[in-house]
């Protein structure tokens, strides 16, 4: 009779083998991403503080954006201060890296690059890479811009687009800190297109009635995500939880609607 | 009364194990062709889902093609200062020029340089405020691409108006032309006619559904209509990256294909296989039960074959009891003492490690070792006083006697030896055979030391029982001579064991 409930216990046990039941545990570095985060009751956030309407200094001096306001209300669900720090767009990675930020927030393009290095969000909003020239400027296509000086901001994805695209030799390029010191040297004619992200661009133009032109095509389209250490899963997930919730309840959408008139978000 | 409790547990278990392995195949062939099924569905709903998809994207990339194009034109007429009545002018011939295209259109019109413009007839009331229009705002937060706007939907039709409408190079200009999606909902329509009971669903990016094969269902937000079936695709789409998922919803299941088309919108191809999965589950269960069945009705038989089997193991033993009483009847002094006999030489087998058959067998062999005794004549039997060399010789022919008649049947033939060779001694003193040592079977040495301390501790005509202590030093004295040490051994255990001398003729 023992040998019999050994036997049904044996056919049971291989059964549940071939089966798969029993879950994997698959969990290599205990990751304390999240609960550090929790712990310390603040998230810091970094960003290039002249982006905007992501990330940028309003007239009363303080950060706001997009962004900013996005992640103001994960911070609100989840319990945490929201630490704005401004960084240098060129030295983000070092900065993530090194522990002085917890991510970077601030239309983030996605790249294969970047994902080497990063571990990013979903993407939640799309840009395009788009020269702008001032009025008087006769350029009406890429072409035009030939023996032209372009401007573009250092360490972003413009400038390595710019690298790779035709008229790269044919043109002298100027890189600038922020996209806003771009554009105001634009309209001193230092420079004479200049190469960024259109959610900037259009933006700029609208709020400052300034007459700049885009031309019509562009350097291709990007994906914006929020990016955050590579080992730090956990914060990164519930900060995707908690943006799906938000797009669920309306919230995003009213915060998009807030900034750009309409929810052009792609949060899924 | 054990044994047969086993049995029928082993019998239990066998069919257990009988219609595990039944419902196994069962079970493999059922997931065989559940899979086949549900890949056939897949690859038609792919084909199907492609098809329309493939239309739909053809729609509307026609859309934002017409509207990309009119805005490189408008962009150049802009940077090159034309007139406005320039531009409206050619927002005219462009609504003429898409009217006639493929696209179902009313026009193309905008708001340029701080006029709206009209590429038709229409004229706009005095309130019309064209930067406040969902066109204008949907354009500008657009920034540069095309815009697909709020689809507006005509109730009584249940069509659906859309506007793709862009930001023109100033970046507050913007060009914007209606187009109606009745041929979308025309695709999805058609696309469920077709065999397969689906259905297509066009979903925008915040889950409104723009084409449906059911009309009724154009224009709702799948997002926030909770409990339906559409909230729950929904819910799906969001949680996964699959193109291909099942989902089960209000006891249906079904097969989804998710493909994206222009704009980020989502097609859907949607079946319903709880018929063919149905039928298909069905069978499995009718086939399990069928087996069960079988298997239980083949179960019980043998139970109930197990039964008579023991019923006649049962009267067999009774029988040879009834036997043995017959035997002790014989003899007034010897009441019970095959009995003891019996119970005493089945306890050194469990002890020496016998299995429960030979126990059994052992016990048969005790009950019947003085079997012989029956051809011994009642008066020689009872004689209370000293017997005579020849009434001692007819006492000794009993071994023989009962290993004939034990011999006589086949089923008890193996019982015999223990008749013959019970008084037989280890070093070969004893009789009828004077065999010696491992000469004599196990058996009936075993029987041996259990009939010399039974005959020891019963009463006799002319003694009591002989006190502990003197029994246990004859079969001490005993052993290597009248008895297998070892079985001697196993007896002086029972006896140290014995502390209140229970184990005798009481």
């Amino acid at each position: 009779m023992k040998k019999m409930l050994t036997v049904l216990f044996c056919l049971f046990a291989a059964f549940c083998l071939l089966t798969g039941c029993g879950g994997k545990t698959n969990d290599p570095k205990s990751d304390n991403s999240l609960q550090k985060v929790l712990e310390a009751k603040r998230f810091v956030l970094g960003l290039d503080v002249g982006f905007p309407p992501m990330g940028f200094v309003d007239e009363k001096g303080t950060i706001t954006g997009f962004d900013i306001d996005v992640a103001q209300e994960v911070c609100n669900r989840i319990g945490v201060t929201l630490v704005k720090q401004g960084i240098d767009w060129d030295t983000k990675e070092d900065k993530l890296n090194d522990g002085t930020i917890d991510c970077i927030w601030n239309g983030l393009s996605i790249t294969p690059e970047r994902s080497k290095t990063m571990n990013f969000s979903e993407p939640y909003m799309k840009n395009e890479l788009i020269f702008v020239v001032s009025a008087e400027s006769g350029a009406k296509g890429i072409y035009d811009l030939a023996g032209k000086t372009v401007g573009v901001q250092s360490g972003a994805t413009a400038q390595d687009a710019l690298k790779s695209s035709d008229i790269f030799s044919k043109i002298s390029v100027k890189t600038f800190e922020d996209n806003l010191t771009l554009l105001r040297q634009l309209e001193q004619k230092t420079v004479d297109a200049a190469l960024m992200d259109s959610v900037v661009a259009y933006y700029y133009i609208f709020s400052n009635d300034k007459q700049f032109f885009v031309l019509p095509s562009s350097l291709g389209e990007e994906k914006y995500a929020i990016g955050f250490r590579k080992g730090d899963r956990k914060l990164r997930d519930k900060v995707q939880t908690v943006i799906s919730e938000m797009k669920a309840d309306g919230t995003l959408g009213k915060i998009s609607k807030k900034w750009f008139g309409s929810d052009i978000t792609i949060v899924k | 009364m054990q044994r047969n409790n086993s049995f029928s547990l082993r019998g239990i278990a066998v069919s257990g194990l009988v219609i595990l392995f039944f419902v196994g195949i069962i079970l493999s062939y059922y997931f065989m062709l559940l899979s086949e099924t549900r890949e056939r569905i897949t690859k038609t709903g792919e084909l199907n889902a492609m098809t329309s998809a493939e239309q739909i994207d053809q729609y509307l990339s026609q859309g934002i093609v017409t509207i990309n194009l009119a805005c490189y034109t408008l962009d150049s007429m802009i940077r090159s200062e034309k007139s406005q009545a320039e531009i409206r002018g050619f927002l005219v011939d462009q609504s003429n020029a898409v009217l006639n295209s493929a696209l179902k259109t009313t026009g193309m019109y905008g708001y340029i340089k701080g006029d709206y413009l009209d590429g038709t007839e229409w004229v706009p009331d005095a309130d019309f405020i064209p930067t406040e229009r969902p066109w204008y705002i949907d354009a500008r937060a657009n920034v540069g691409r095309v815009a697909v706007v709020d689809p507006y939907i005509d109730m009584q039709t249940h069509t659906t108006m859309i506007t793709f409408a862009k930001t023109l190079c100033d970046a507050k200009s913007v060009a914007a032309i209606d187009v109606s999606m009745d041929r979308l909902q025309e695709i999805t329509e058609k696309s469920s006619s077709q065999e397969h009971t689906g259905m297509t669903i066009v979903l925008d990016r915040k889950y409104r559904v723009i084409a449906h094969s059911d009309r009724t269902e154009v224009g709702k937000n799948y997002l926030s209509e909770n409990g339906t079936l559409g909230n729950a695709l929904v819910n799906k789409l969001r949680s996964s990256d699959e193109k291909y998922f099942s989902i089960q919803h209000g006891g249906a299941d079904y097969i989804v294909y998710a493909g994206t088309v222009s704009n980020d919108w989502l097609c859907l191809s949607v079946f319903d296989t709880t018929v063919e999965f149905g039928q298909l589950r069905n069978m499995m269960l009718f086939t399990v039960f069928v087996v069960i069945l079988v298997v239980s009705i083949l179960l019980f038989m043998l139970l109930q074959l197990n039964r008579k089997y023991e019923q006649i193991a049962q009267l067999s033993v009774h029988a040879v009891e009834a036997i043995a009483e017959a035997i002790d009847a014989k003899d007034s002094y010897t009441k019970g003492h095959s009995d003891r006999v019996a119970h005493y030489a089945k306890e050194i087998g469990r002890r020496y490690g016998y299995s429960e058959k030979q126990q059994d067998e052992l016990y048969m062999m005790g009950l019947l070792h003085d079997v012989g005794k029956i051809g011994i004549p009642d008066a020689v039997i009872n004689k209370p006083g000293k017997l005579t060399e020849e009434e001692f010789s007819s006492i000794k022919t009993h071994p023989d006697i009962g290993w004939h008649i034990l011999c006589k049947t086949t089923e008890l033939a193996r019982l015999a030896m223990g008749a013959r060779w019970h008084h037989e001694q280890f070093n070969g003193g004893g009789y009828p055979d004077r065999i010696a040592g491992n000469d004599i079977p196990e058996e009936a040495r075993i029987i041996a030391v259990a009939d010399a301390y039974d005959a020891m501790t019963s009463r006799r005509s002319y003694r009591d029982a002989l006190p502990q202590d003197v029994v246990r030093q004859e079969i001490e004295n005993g052993k290597g001579t009248q008895f297998d040490p070892t079985f001697a051994n196993i007896m002086l255990k029972m006896i140290d064991e014995d502390h209140d001398y229970q184990m005798r003729d009481q």
